[in-house]
């Protein structure tokens, strides 16, 4: 009896690990469970079917999308060879947050893909309001864009 | 277009009309609830930044509140009971009949004198007589109101409940604020979605901004008008300083109406009419000191329209409805305003027009 109460209350006040699954992006990677609940309240999730245009080049930015499933091609007007294709896990209109207020390009499904939005207020507001987040999910940027350095591939990210 | 969804439209349709008959009732309760949650939002999300549950915040919220409300209950209601039981006394005195008790009580017998004493200076008014014909009317509702107690009694409960319910309205407005906004942005197509966060946030920002814009500035000038006007010795100041925060919500007008009561009361308690000088210049200051130095410390950034446009606007208000219009009509007009720059400029942008 005295041990069913026990294991009772442990389940009551044990710390729920929650949106663990939002870790594995890049950004996310280093938040702990509390910070992961702030960023889960801001996300909407969207659906894209194949071949649906998500946005094109110079339509203004709202939001920065993170990939749950499927493929996105990348393409800009300025270099039609060099397209670029992001796959699970992976984000894009990162690098457009800090450089401007327009899209540099067209990002199309490729294949069914479920995508999450974050708007830039909303995560511009994360970040002023909980600077320990902040600096770990700015941390995380610099790392991107260091990589995104070194790989000249990427480009586009 | 096919048949099946056609008529699946009109199904719809159908629905959502019947929904709003349903519901219509209780749609200036969510209103209010709506207009709760929006004033108390920025306190909930600062708490829940600071780390509490958000309906742990929410009840700490509605905690303080109702403490106020008690204190204030507490304070103001045994001078209501000893201001009624004078009444009481007054009336149930058989001797005199009614109309004459109530020409005997402290505030009414002021006016009577006052126009007493009106009528004597200037003999063609014939005030008098259309004022104790007010009194009687008065006094023969007075008498009704039992009896529409009475057979109003439903109604009655039923508004009182509803009113009760405005918080748990605004509970679940607060609690669940970013599910609801994921939901309705969720029905949105994929090609307006960009969009429609745009327009979300645009308008969801300016009701905010505006009403605590609303609610600071009535605290603020209600507080300053009373110190004001007790410095400057004007009777019932405390409740002369909040009618005046109240009607400053109206742009322009509002602290004029204010003045004006001010004035009607200094000259009913028979003070000295310089008073009313004094009173107008310490409402002035007032005014001078919110506009100047507490608003853009307060507000900051907040409705940016040409004065013409907002007299014109108040002035319609009060054509179209009436007082409450009057309060409405600006912000519903710069909201409209608002989001039809931000549709334009979107819908360009998104190359959707």
């Amino acid at each position: 009896m005295a041990n069913c109460l026990q294991v009772w209350f442990k389940k009551i006040f044990q710390r729920k690990e929650v949106h663990t699954e939002l870790q594995k992006y890049p950004l996310f990677k280093n938040l702990n469970s509390k910070e992961l609940q702030f960023v889960y309240n801001c996300i909407h999730s969207r659906e894209f079917k194949a071949g649906e245009t998500i946005f094109e080049e110079g339509f203004p930015l709202e939001v920065i999308y993170f990939i749950e499933s499927g493929e996105v091609e990348l393409s800009s007007s300025k270099e039609p060879d060099a397209k670029l294709i992001v796959k699970d896990n992976e984000a894009f209109g990162l690098i457009d947050f800090f450089s401007g207020q327009k899209r540099r390009m067209t990002a199309k499904a490729i294949s069914d893909t479920t995508l999450l939005a974050i708007t830039e207020s909303d995560f511009k507001e994360l970040i002023n309001r909980l600077p320990s987040l902040g600096t770990k999910i700015l941390w995380s940027c610099c790392q991107l864009m260091a990589k995104t350095i070194q790989d000249k591939s990427q480009v586009y990210y | 277009m096919n048949w099946n969804r056609i008529i699946f439209i009109l199904l719809l349709l159908t629905l959502i009309v019947l929904g709003i008959i349903f519901y219509s009732p209780i749609f200036i309760y969510l209103i209010i609830s709506i207009i709760v949650a929006y004033i108390f939002d920025p306190i909930v999300s600062w708490l829940e930044f600071k780390g509490m549950a958000r309906w742990i915040a929410i009840l700490c919220v509605y905690a303080v509140i109702a403490g106020l409300i008690a204190w204030l209950v507490i304070t103001y209601i045994p001078r209501l009971i000893e201001q009624g039981n004078q009444l009481i006394k007054f009336i149930s005195r058989s001797d005199v009949p009614l109309d004459q008790a109530i020409v005997q009580l402290p505030l009414i017998h002021s006016i009577y004198e006052f126009i007493l004493k009106v009528d004597q200076t200037i003999p063609q008014l014939n005030l008098l007589p259309q004022f104790n014909q007010l009194i009687e009317l008065g006094v023969q509702k007075l008498g009704e109101l039992p009896q529409i107690l009475l057979s109003n009694f439903q109604s009655i409960i039923s508004t009182v409940a509803l009113v009760f319910t405005i918080p748990f309205f605004s509970y679940f407005l607060l609690k669940d604020k970013r599910k609801i906004r994921q939901a309705l942005v969720s029905l949105a197509p994929n090609k307006y979605f960009e969009l429609t966060l745009i327009l979300f946030n645009k308008v969801d920002e300016n009701i905010g901004t505006y009403l605590r814009a609303i609610l600071l500035e009535m605290i603020n000038v209600g507080i300053l008008s009373t110190i004001a006007l007790t410095i400057v010795g004007v009777p019932y100041s405390i409740v002369i300083g909040a009618i005046a925060g109240l009607l400053n919500i109206i742009p322009y007008l509002g602290p004029w109406i204010g003045g004006f009561v001010a004035g009607f009361v200094i000259l009913v308690s028979g003070l000295p009419p310089i008073m009313i000088v004094w009173m107008a210049l310490a409402i002035l200051i007032v005014q001078f000191l919110d506009n100047y130095i507490f608003y853009p410390l307060i507000v900051g950034r907040t409705i940016r329209m040409h004065p013409l446009v907002v007299l014109l606007t108040v002035v319609a208000g009060s054509y179209f409805g009436g007082v409450v219009w009057m309060l409405i009509s600006v912000p519903l007009i710069y909201m409209i305003y608002s989001l039809i720059m931000a549709l334009h400029k979107n819908l360009k942008e998104f190359r959707i027009i």
